[in-house]
């Protein structure tokens, strides 16, 4: 790359005391080639280098008042003052009839890239001077570039800081994420993001090449991470809307390795879809390891990612979830990052990783960014609606939630319950059809279980209105009712794998009631204020039943049912 | 839930959005009955094209509303339900109570 300067006339700065020296050296050097500036001692010189910064200085060794070798020393601080001690090439070359080695010694000391013997020969002198000048020229615009692309960097920089920062109001101070960044920057990113209450996703971003261009890739990465994990959303939502992204603003050829995981406190469960990042793992508190491997080709490469699925395990209290980008599993291998997590903990891994990443670089700069991720599972601070969530169960080829909730008066918004328990389920591949279904027939069930079952109200008591119900029920919740519901919601699978159908068991407290008489009046015929959510299961939902008492309700949704 | 109304001929349009559930019931309290108390209004529809979930409790608090609006003399219809919505109110035969408009 040139610029219009690569055209221009190589700068000579020549300074000669002497007159007849000066007209030889200016029938040599005083063409269009070269725009020289004259100086007829050093002093003048450091002057005039200060006012043109040329691109070669060529000076007289021995000058009244100032020599060649102070001289040099001169232009040398001058260029320490503007660019630091990294200044690079110093464009000094000397003039000279005198050899003695204690001349040419203090001449290099001082810097002297070059000597040009006296008496002078033209020809070499042109092509000596313009072979040194253009080298020097060449030096000085890649200084330039080197520092313009520091500031670059330093913005590319800034911004992914702000965009990391976004989301990391709420981590919580026991999640340890850290990016080392080289000296140009590869992009590394380390994303947090608090979804639900309670519910934590992270994300490594690795993309691919160096400096700016990688930089810049991880931005929109980030901005989608940031955008969707606030809602909430499955893992492979999140992860496609990047790959979709990333395909629509990258240059072909290039892409980016991520890992998104999701850690819930309420269930217990760590879960992970990995995109070419070559180390996750889930270390139990009880030295069980288990390991989340890509299943997925990088992102922004193409549409269809292929098999790319989520990897889930479930977690206990001193549990810790690792991943970290390939700068850093390169350094350091799993068997010593299992032996520091053991030796350290999760306290004392940071230090005990700076140390052995500073020990393996033995202070050269970097090669690639070093990321990694730190989660251990401390569950705490959880919302009250799933306080009581107190276990889950894995069956062979089903999976799904068994939650024992006890009521706290007041506190538990009930009615949001069913709606909030299928979020929870989004992530297990139930479509969202049955989802939203689902979401209505749960929160039917469970506010039928809450008022009649736990509260103890009658429905005779909507025959008084709407305001005299919701006077009653808060009532009741406010003097200290409370009970125990049970809900089981079971996702079951094929052999193929894919969703099959839901069941659904919902248990109280109370006495049950005629639900065959209630069933079989439930027609929506009337006008009464009461039995529509009775006929909305009755109506929506495969397999209903209830116990001989009443206070327990199973019912089932398949796949293929048609809703 | 969001709660918008306009009045245009006689006819007061409750636009509903969002949930509608348990949880919304004193705002469509305050939005309803200002449409049914509105002097120059003698029918109410509920529109509820942007009503992406509705519950019993949420048809409990429409037939609730439905009783006002007949001891005021005024008419009641809900308009444009979405596919989820038209599901719940034709299992519960809601068309048998109040007109629902396409």
């Amino acid at each position: 790359m040139f610029d219009d300067r690569d055209q221009a006339p190589l700068k000579l700065l020549v300074i000669e005391d002497d007159a007849i020296t000066r007209a030889l050296l200016r029938s040599a050097l005083g063409d269009e080639e070269f725009q020289v500036f004259w100086a007829e001692d050093g002093l003048a010189g450091a002057k005039l280098f200060e006012l043109h910064e040329p691109d070669l200085v060529l000076t007289d060794y021995s000058m009244p008042g100032m020599n060649g070798a102070e001289l040099t020393g001169r232009v040398r601080a001058s260029l320490r003052s503007r660019f630091g001690d990294d200044h690079g090439f110093l464009p000094v070359v000397i003039m000279t009839g005198r050899g003695e080695a204690a001349v040419r010694r203090e001449c290099m000391e001082a810097g002297v890239v070059a000597f040009i013997e006296k008496p002078l020969n033209v020809v070499e002198l042109r092509y000596r001077t313009r072979m040194i000048a253009e080298a020097s020229r060449a030096q000085r615009h890649l200084q330039s570039r080197l520092v313009e692309e520091q500031h670059e960097i330093a913005v590319v920089k800034h911004v992914l800081d702000r965009l990391l920062e976004q989301g990391r109001a709420g981590k919580p101070p026991e999640f340890l994420m850290e990016t080392m960044t080289t000296r140009r920057i590869n992009g590394d990113a380390c994303a947090y993001r608090t979804g639900a209450p309670g519910i934590h996703f992270g994300m490594i971003c690795d993309p691919m090449g160096h400096g700016l261009m990688a930089g810049v890739s991880a931005m929109p990465t980030i901005e989608v991470f940031n955008a969707l994990a606030t809602k909430d959303l499955p893992l492979p939502g999140i992860l496609a809307e990047i790959n979709r992204k990333l395909l629509l603003l990258l240059p072909s050829g290039r892409f980016s390795c991520s890992i998104l995981f999701r850690m819930d406190w309420h269930l217990g469960e760590l879960s992970a879809l990995n995109a070419g990042i070559p180390m996750a793992f889930l270390l139990g508190a009880d030295g069980s390891l288990v390991r989340f491997a890509s299943t997925s080709i990088p992102l922004g490469i193409q549409a269809d990612l292929g098999s790319a699925r989520v990897e889930s395990a479930w977690m206990a209290p001193g549990d810790l979830f690792f991943a970290c980008s390939d700068g850093f599993s390169e350094l350091v291998s799993e068997e010593e990052i299992l032996d520091l997590l053991q030796t350290g903990g999760a306290e004392g891994f940071t230090s005990l990783a700076h140390d052995l990443v500073a020990r393996r670089v033995h202070s050269l700069e970097l090669a690639d960014d070093v990321s990694w991720c730190l989660w251990p599972f401390q569950p705490k601070d959880i919302e009250p609606a799933f306080s009581a969530v107190a276990r889950h169960e894995v069956v062979s080829a089903e999976q799904g939630l068994h939650l024992r909730l006890t009521l706290h008066p007041g506190q538990v918004n009930y009615h949001e319950m069913g709606p909030n328990l299928v979020g929870l389920l989004g992530r297990l591949g139930v479509p969202a059809e049955t989802c939203q279904i689902l979401a209505l027939l749960l929160s039917e069930a469970i506010v039928n279980a809450v008022e009649h079952g736990a509260l103890g109200l009658g429905s005779a008591l909507k025959e008084a209105g709407f305001e005299a119900f919701e006077q009653e029920r808060n009532h009741r919740l406010a003097t200290g009712c409370k009970g125990t519901i049970e809900i089981q919601i079971m996702v079951h699978r094929g052999a193929d794998g894919d969703f099959s159908y839901l069941s659904v068991l919902v248990s109280d407290p109370g006495l049950g009631f005629p639900w065959r008489q209630y069933l079989a009046e439930a027609d929506g015929s009337s006008a009464t204020p009461y039995g529509r959510g009775l006929l909305l299961l009755k109506s929506l939902a495969q397999d209903l039943t209830f116990n001989e008492k009443g206070n327990e309700i199973s019912f089932r949704l398949y796949a293929s049912s048609g809703h | 839930m969001e709660f918008k109304t306009t009045v245009e001929s006689g006819c007061a349009t409750v636009f509903l959005q969002g949930r509608l559930a348990f949880g919304s019931y004193p705002d469509f309290r305050v939005a309803t009955m200002a449409a049914l108390e509105h002097p120059q209004v003698d029918r109410i529809q509920l529109n509820m094209a942007a009503v992406d979930y509705l519950d019993s409790s949420a048809l409990g608090m429409i037939l609730h509303f439905k009783e006002k609006a007949d001891e005021a003399r005024k008419g009641l219809a809900i308009s444009s339900p979405g596919p989820h919505v038209a599901k719940v109110l034709a299992v519960v035969n809601f068309s048998r109570l109040i007109p629902i408009l396409p």
